[in-house]
């Protein structure tokens, strides 16, 4: 009887294997495959991030300089130095979003990595087919496979 | 995976996770031109970040740069020669330009060192005053803390002596600069006072520190997800790497 179950990494997934091994499947009887796994990377800089994340670093990075200047020319101009920071903040995250934004745009994954995934294979009896694969289910596991060994 | 040298990519303490990871050194530089120390913050080098924060404060306070700062971007260039103490300025520009410099350095450094570095790191660890561990969290929800008050995104990464540090110093801004007072004034629509209790001086530090505290919140956050995937990756790999079984 083999069992796959496939998860995103969490504690929940590793809740769920240290809860099989102590129903007496043993280690051996597992596979445990992390997904995901690209052709190795040269850089560091190129290391897979996501685009919106690595943009709104640079977009705080432009909000925080804006803001110091803003505040500063708050205390002459009009709106007083609260508002102007805000609103200097505000326009410098936008442009410091978009140029990241709109100069990686083409260089970035087309398809971001949320999380990532685990399968588990397990090779267990017959009559524990139900309690691992509710074991499974309930430690939030995605899919959930069963391959009998009748066929 | 394997190594054949067993350097840690991080360890728990008492005061959370500390590890390195590459840091791109301009972006570091950057920080550390915004506020002398925080540049060393991201390169967890939280020791030296907090004095050299500190000195900031207390360097920049004699010099009155800030309002020297505030003088010259609204054009006032005669105000702000004559607010600049000259007995602090050239020491202020010497220690400043040498923090950005060594926290370049650092980083640079560091992303070498980073290289020979391992992901063993276990889920938790127990010490007499506190439980660290790692846990998967949202770095928005980590940001949005430190948007809504520097130190709070910390403590959602449990870096709770920064957490507390920040919390402090925010604070002092706060009660020195009157910046919640002003607010509440500004909503109510007493534009005038909003205006006149405001400190220029202390005012001055508050969007830096605003800003390093949320990107440093979004940035910890982030690599400590992605220090808690590969560290299971690495445990759970050597717990099933006997597997007998075959398909």
């Amino acid at each position: 009887m083999i069992i796959v179950g496939t998860f995103y990494q969490s504690i929940d997934m590793e809740i769920a294997l240290s809860q099989i091994e102590k129903r007496g499947i043993p280690a051996e009887k597992m596979l445990v495959i992390f997904m995901n796994e690209y052709l190795p990377v040269r850089s560091n800089k190129n290391q897979l991030k996501d685009i919106h994340s690595s943009s709104f670093e640079i977009g705080i990075a432009f909000a925080t300089g804006l803001a110091v200047i803003g505040s500063s020319l708050g205390f002459k101009f009009f709106l007083g130095p609260i508002i102007t920071g805000v609103l200097a903040a505000i326009i410098g995250f936008s442009i410091g979003y978009s140029i990241y934004y709109f100069t990686n745009r083409k260089k970035s994954l087309t398809k971001p990595i949320k999380q990532n995934e685990v399968t588990i294979i397990i090779e267990c009896p017959n009559e524990q087919k139900l309690e691992i694969s509710e074991l499974l289910w309930r430690h939030k596991a995605i899919s959930v496979g069963i391959k009998d060994n009748k066929g | 995976m394997s190594s054949i040298f067993l350097n840690p990519k991080a360890r728990y303490s008492t005061s959370g996770v500390t590890h390195i990871s590459y840091h791109n050194p301009y972006m570091v530089a950057w920080w550390s031109a915004v506020f002398p120390g925080f540049g060393h913050y991201i390169l967890n080098q939280y020791l030296r970040a907090t004095l050299l924060s500190l000195l900031e404060v207390i360097i920049n306070t004699g010099a009155n740069l800030n309002e020297a700062m505030v003088y010259s971007f609204c054009g006032e260039i005669e105000l702000a020669k004559a607010t600049l103490n000259l007995d602090w300025m050239l020491g202020y520009i010497l220690i400043y330009l040498v923090t950005i410099a060594d926290s370049y350095r650092g980083a640079v450094q560091l992303n070498t060192l980073s290289k020979l570095a391992e992901p063993t790191i276990p889920s938790f660890e127990i010490f007499p005053a506190e439980v660290s561990y790692l846990s998967k969290k949202n770095p928005l929800i980590s940001a949005l803390h430190s948007f809504l008050f520097p130190g709070l995104g910390q403590l959602y990464n449990q870096r709770i002596f920064l957490a507390f540090y920040s919390i402090f110093w925010w604070w002092v801004y706060i009660l020195l600069s009157h910046a919640h007072m002003a607010i509440v004034l500004l909503i109510t629509g007493d534009f005038e006072s909003s205006l006149r209790i405001l400190h220029p001086h202390w005012l001055s530090f508050m969007p830096s520190v605003l800003g390093g505290s949320v990107y440093f919140a979004f940035v910890t956050c982030r690599d400590h997800n992605k220090l808690f995937d590969e560290s299971q990756k690495d445990r759970l790999s050597k717990r099933y790497s006997g597997s007998k079984l075959r398909l």
